[in-house]
């Protein structure tokens, strides 16, 4: 799923750039992680960067956005229009600045609870879906084929709560590298006796009540990624996403035995 | 996991790279729709997985690496045996839970220290596992890991022997 953001980094870019932030305020992060070299290894932060490389582009993207990320309808030229046309109904070509909250109509964050995402996907496949268009034009097919694939990316990302957190880090420009072999030998030694102990119990009853472990640690790892999120604090959020990780990991398994 | 990650993770141009072994047509999981599997050697250490098992953390002459993978929430520990005089590995042993290229290169990495030296184990190279195994691109870390859990092995191994080492001391203080 992670790996998946490929292409959408790429819309990222212009995300990022098109966020609005006090000039003096960006170096701030980037001493937070210099400050902390341990858990900084595990992650690259490259805002900085990030930020100068697409300066210029942000700049012409609102431009041609008028300001407000939505444009005028390719087909019929109505204002406002935002993945389908409301007046001609043709789908609209994938607009990079668009992120997966706004799709969902959602301010940018992790707490989304009770927002209907199910509903509002299938509202969006009813508009976007490539099988509506399959009479039109190539154009309009390709522009369907994307928007559709985008929309259930989306969908995807913001449905679970990991990669929910893991694309909010990224639209902050921090890149988790998860390949990266972590030594946190307090939680990798209470990893080993969980998976051990699911391993070696059959019974339901053990299994299950492992399962209920696993998910209250996920919530209130869940709740620490929120609270360091808030607070700017990525080093800690980064760790909690670990933290979800292992204990969904864990928790498969359980599901995988019962 | 290992079934549907092989096939769909495989390069078909990674088979390749097995050719001195000449066995590639008997690899199993080799389905007839022609759906490509992991190395035969990573199946059979993961069928077979060779020194499975634990020493107790707390001997002195015992060694543990514990390391993992966030990617694939994979934990992987690593233990090694330490001839005191030699400072030869005389024996090593695994428990890995994560996917089938984790514990093949946790296995292998076993197979690999078993009767060396220290200072020789932690030149083992993860790309020389990954090679033996020849896993796939997405799956190099599992070898990283293998290779960071004999390394963590060792530090560990030296760590309690320099505490050792200081503790007559610490006794003498104490009385």
């Amino acid at each position: 799923m992670w790996r998946r953001a490929g292409p959408i980094r790429l819309h990222l870019a212009a995300i990022a750039g098109r966020r609005i932030r006090p000039p003096p305020q960006p170096p701030t992060p980037q001493a937070t992680f210099s400050s902390s070299a341990s858990s900084s290894s595990s992650f690259h932060h490259n805002l900085g960067a990030f930020r100068d490389s697409i300066g210029a582009r942000s700049r012409s993207l609102s431009n041609q956005t008028g300001g407000s990320g939505d444009g005028e309808c390719w087909s019929c030229g109505a204002k406002g229009v935002f993945l389908s046309c409301g007046s001609c109904r043709s789908v609209q070509p994938v607009d990079p600045a668009v992120d997966y909250f706004r799709i969902f109509g959602l301010d940018r964050g992790y707490n989304i609870k009770d927002n209907n995402l199910e509903g509002k996907y299938k509202d969006w496949q009813k508009k976007l879906h490539p099988d509506l268009v399959h009479s039109k034009s190539e154009k309009e097919r390709a522009f369907a084929a994307e928007q559709s694939a985008l929309v259930i990316d989306a969908y995807r990302t913001l449905s679970k709560p990991l990669p929910r957190a893991l694309y909010l880090l990224q639209l902050e420009g921090i890149h988790v590298d998860e390949e990266k072999t972590i030594n946190d030998q307090e939680l990798l030694m209470e990893m080993m006796e969980i998976r051990e102990s699911v391993s070696d119990s059959s019974d339901s009853q053990t299994l299950e009540k492992i399962q209920s472990q696993m998910k209250r640690k996920v919530e209130t790892w869940s709740n620490s990624f929120q609270e360091a999120f808030d607070k700017g604090d990525f080093d800690r959020a980064v760790e909690a996403t670990q933290r979800m990780r292992y204990y969904e990991r864990a928790m498969e398994e359980t599901v995988k035995k019962l | 996991m290992l079934r549907t990650g092989g096939s769909r993770l495989v390069a078909p141009g990674l088979r390749r790279l097995l050719g001195p072994s000449g066995r590639e047509g008997a690899a199993p999981g080799l389905s007839a729709a022609g759906v490509r599997a992991y190395h035969e050697r990573v199946v059979d250490h993961y069928n077979n997985p060779r020194n499975v098992g634990s020493f107790d953390k707390d001997d002195p002459n015992v060694g543990t690496g514990l390391v993992g993978a966030p990617a694939c929430g994979d934990v992987m520990k690593l233990q090694i045996r330490v001839d005191e005089g030699t400072g030869k590995i005389v024996d090593a042993c695994f428990k890995t839970f994560g996917c089938g290229s984790a514990i093949a290169s946790s296995s292998v990495a076993t197979e690999w220290v078993k009767g060396k030296q220290m200072e020789e184990v932690v030149t083992i190279k993860n790309t020389e596992i990954a090679k033996h195994l020849s896993l796939p691109p997405v799956k190099l870390h599992c070898s990283m890991l293998a290779e960071d859990a004999i390394k963590a092995a060792v530090k560990d191994y030296e760590a309690k022997k320099a505490k050792v080492g200081d503790s007559p001391a610490e006794k003498v203080a104490e009385a």
